[in-house]
């Protein structure tokens, strides 16, 4: 990931994009590969690369579950809200996985940088119930182990 | 066959034969987002060093597996003969047997040979005659799966890929003949609308405009339903032939494919095969040098399930909130960049190839009077083979249950859901007489939707299910209609209060009265988003008059955590220490040598149970049992003080006061 987040890096990355064209998502998918997040600046410079205006752009951000406004955490656990991991007590999972870190879903912490967050189904049920870490999946999971991984990651194991 | 297809068929065709006849045996790994789930990186390392410190001659590849998601890691191997053998469940400790049989030193048939993909062996059984696929009658859609590389374009193109462009380009058919065709076929929309394909190009090819956008729907965000996935992964190139038909059809001169960003592999695959497409000429100007230009490229989407219907999709394509909006106009006469547009699912535009090379009444060989062809569905749940398959229109719900082992862990069938969070809940009854027909779920007021079929059991509980299902519809719901954002908002609640043991007898008309509202919503996210509740509270009401009124829930690993409590019931088993460790909010204790669980902290997670079965045992006596305020999905309201005094209401009494359903009339709202 690259943290040299000024003006003409982001310039660089928009370079083939031009307003009227759909290349909103594209941009604001460019950007948060690279960097992370959107920041604030990065939304501006969009707004202005692609001709729309700042609260268009962060309207439009906004409005999608992909994209983030603030640096990411190291470790992002997604949790599977499908009907296939649901059936195999993912509820049950996901509940004690943010009862060890007492956090709630999409909630940052700081100590460990992690954050679960709320994942969709992308068909590889046979692995249910399932979660990602960092978008790796861990599945046949049971709350026993999920329990064991939420624990290791909390003491920095 | 005009001359640049003839040149380039040639040039597929051998390539292709020295692929399928190589002169040294190769290893093909299946590659696609579950074997990458199910660890076919690490696989694919280990076999390749193997390969390189001991020099063998012995090449590897990468294929689209067969489909069986199951047996995942799947490989294949080719020897020099042609013969093609496929493997399932391969592991690190496999690999020197699958090495001897590359090199043709082991011919007996391991536990891991799933069968014969191509040509023949004495010792083994060709594929389709394995169990799982008694069902298929024939591959269609899944033609290429396990016969070509779905990164080779030529692979594609030497199994007759571009064949049907070629031939309407330069036979000159007309884009009347065209959708006549389509439509004799009888495709109807495979996004779960069943929209017959042919009619509605039909409606652009009209529209007299310069620019006219196609767009092909790879949203597919119903969860539970991956089989655009699928196509995308394994045969890209057939969604982008039928897209270039489609636009000769329609005179539409720029597509789109909108691909969620759940699917970072399709995107990589569809990329490389435009690019491909690009290279050969067979996208961009001149078309297989004819007359036809078409432009096509891939938009991410950004996780927003509403984003699937079409007019959010277009929305969100052009620079904006992916908000469905009112029809009319409709995408015929106003969509991408307000221009004529048309919307087809993955799954319709990959038919397309097909049904023009072979006719339509090919095509009509497999269906049912009302709809013709296989399609493709993605089947999970509890059972023990999750996949998918290409099937007829018309197979037996029961047979498929049937292939894919049945219901797992000696539990009960208890009811399917099928076709996503918007289409519905059936009671095993009910479903086991079904047949995949459209028609036959909207009898059930349930729909099919787009090819997910989700098995449940008996270890589910029907409201908490609704539960899921309630959250997912009122976090998607884009917000532009009160009716959709408010009235999931309060489907949900109700839902979290009866968890919590909180149910009214009144809950069932309140349903019923969001039910109704929600039917004023603009878009189908929001009319259609009180189905499995409607469902639930028709088709299981003994279930749900338990949860509600009664205070018992039936749900093992998923049930109502204010209806049930933990026991221990043996207070020697050691394994009562396992659970005293895992429980991840310290609700078991000892205390003078006896273990204990406090309800009131434990937020059933099921752990405990999980590691020591047979001490601690979960009951639903028709107590409600109080929950502490940390459980996610009962998150924020404390309806402790609101639960009547007087819970053991009878199913009787409640049932005069819900005749609501049907009226049209909003004043009960103030009930709310
Ligand atoms: C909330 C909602 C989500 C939808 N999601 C999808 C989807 O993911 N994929 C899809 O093809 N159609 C989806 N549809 C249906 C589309 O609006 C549209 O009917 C379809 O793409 C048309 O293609 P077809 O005629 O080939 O079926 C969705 C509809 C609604 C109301
Ligand atoms: S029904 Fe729901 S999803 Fe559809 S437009 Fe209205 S608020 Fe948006
Ligand atoms: S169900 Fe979970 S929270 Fe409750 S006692 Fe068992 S381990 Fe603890
Ligand atoms: S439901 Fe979790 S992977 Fe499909």
């Amino acid at each position: 990931m690259n943290n040299n987040y000024n003006k003409d890096s982001i310039l660089k990355l928009l370079d083939p994009l031009t307003p009227d064209n759909a290349d909103l998502l594209e941009a604001l998918h460019l950007i948060q590969e690279n960097f992370g997040y959107l920041s604030k600046e990065a939304l501006e410079i969009v707004g202005e690369k692609l001709s729309l205006s700042v609260a268009h752009v962060y309207g439009s951000a906004t409005y999608y579950a992909d994209f983030r406004f603030e640096p990411p955490p190291e470790t992002i656990i997604g949790w599977c809200s499908g009907p296939a991991c649901l059936l195999k007590n993912g509820i049950g999972i996901r509940d004690a996985m943010l009862a060890v870190f007492g956090t709630e879903l999409g909630q940052q912490l700081d100590n460990p940088s992690v954050e679960i967050s709320m994942a969709q189904c992308n068909g590889t049920c046979e692995q249910s119930p399932q979660i990602w870490i960092n978008e790796k999946v861990v599945g046949k999971l049971s709350v026993s182990k999920a329990i064991t991984i939420a624990r290791d990651i909390k003491e920095g194991k | 066959m005009s001359q640049s297809y003839f040149s380039l068929k040639a040039t597929a065709d051998a390539q292709y034969t020295l692929w399928s006849h190589p002169d040294n045996p190769r290893i093909d790994f299946a590659y696609d987002t579950s074997s990458i789930a199910a660890g076919i990186d690490d696989l694919v390392d280990e076999f390749k060093a193997v390969i390189k410190n001991e020099n063998l001659h012995i090449d590897t590849g990468m294929i689209a597996g067969y489909g069986l998601q199951w047996a995942n890691p799947l490989i294949q191997i080719t020897s020099s003969d042609g013969t093609t053998v496929l493997y399932g469940n391969v592991t690190k400790s496999d690999i020197s047997d699958l090495i001897k049989e590359a090199q043709g030193l082991n011919r007996n048939p391991l536990d891991i040979t799933l069968g014969m993909l191509h040509g023949q062996r004495n010792d083994l059984v060709t594929i389709e005659k394995h169990p799982y696929l008694q069902l298929e009658k024939e591959r269609r859609l899944l033609r290429n799966l396990g016969f070509i590389d779905p990164a080779n374009i030529d692979h594609y193109i030497a199994r007759d890929g571009y064949l049907a462009l070629s031939d309407i380009l330069e036979r000159g058919i007309t884009d009347e003949e065209i959708r006549k065709e389509i439509t004799d076929s009888g495709l109807a929309g495979r996004g779960g609308a069943f929209f017959p394909t042919g009619i509605k190009w039909g409606f652009l090819s009209s529209a007299d405009k310069e620019n006219k956008y196609l767009v092909c729907n790879a949203d597919e965000g119903d969860p539970g339903s991956w089989v655009n996935r699928i196509i995308m992964e394994s045969d890209p190139h057939t969604i982008i032939e039928g897209m270039i038909i489609a636009a000769s059809a329609t005179y539409s001169n720029i597509g789109y494919i909108y691909i969620r960003s759940e699917y970072p592999l399709a995107i990589k695959l569809m990329q490389k095969a435009i690019d491909d497409a690009y290279a050969k000429g067979i996208l961009g100007n001149a078309v297989l040098e004819s007359k036809l230009n078409f432009d096509l490229r891939i938009i991410k989407g950004a996780g927003a399930y509403v984003c699937g219907e079409e007019t959010g999709l277009i929305a969100s394509i052009q620079d904006s909130r992916g908000m469905p909006r009112i029809k009319p106009p409709f995408p015929a006469n106003s969509g991408v960049f307000f221009e004529p547009t048309n919307v087809n699912n993955v799954e319709s535009f990959a038919s397309i190839p097909m049904i023009i090379r072979n006719g339509s009444s090919w095509y009509k060989e497999y269906g049912v009077d009302s709809i013709s062809g296989t399609k493709l569905f993605s089947i999970s749940g509890d059972i023990k083979y999750a996949g998918i398959m290409e099937l007829p229109w018309g197979t037996k719900i029961k047979d498929v249950l049937k292939v894919v082992g049945g219901i797992s862990n000696s539990s009960s069938f208890k009811a399917l859901q099928a076709g996503g969070p918007l289409a519905g809940y059936l009671p095993s009854s009910i479903a086991e007489n079904l047949e995949l027909v459209p028609e036959q779920f909207k009898e059930h007021n349930a729909l099919i939707g787009s090819g997910g079929l989700v098995f449940v059991s008996d270890n589910t509980c029907s409201i908490q299910l609704n539960l899921l299902f309630s959250q997912f519809v009122e976090d998607e719901s884009c917000g532009r209609c009160t009716t959709c954002h408010g009235g999931n908002q309060r489907m949900t609640e109700v839902f979290k209060r009866i968890s919590k043991g909180g149910g009214r007898k009144e809950d069932m008309r309140n349903l019923d009265i969001i039910a109704n509202t929600l039917l004023y919503s603009n878009c189908v996210h929001g009319q259609a988003s009180p189905t499995i509740m409607k469902n639930t509270v028709d088709l299981f009401a003994d279930e749900y008059n338990n949860c509600t009124i009664n205070k018992v829930c039936s749900g093992s690993t998923c049930a109502c955590p204010g209806l049930i409590k933990l026991m221990i019931v043996d207070q020697f088993n050691p394994k009562l220490n396992d659970a005293l460790q895992i429980c991840p909010v310290g609700a078991i204790k000892k205390i003078n040598g006896k273990f204990d669980i406090n309800m009131q902290d434990c937020i059933r997670c099921g752990a405990c149970t999980e590691l020591a079965p047979d001490a601690i045992k979960q009951i639903s006596d028709g107590n409600v049992y109080e929950t502490p305020s940390f459980i996610p999905r009962l998150f924020s309201e404390n309806f402790k003080n609101l639960i009547p005094e007087t819970s053991l209401i009878t199913p009787e009494s409640i049932t005069t006061n819900t005749k609501i359903r049907g009226e049209k009339s909003l004043s009960g709202m103030q009930n709310l």
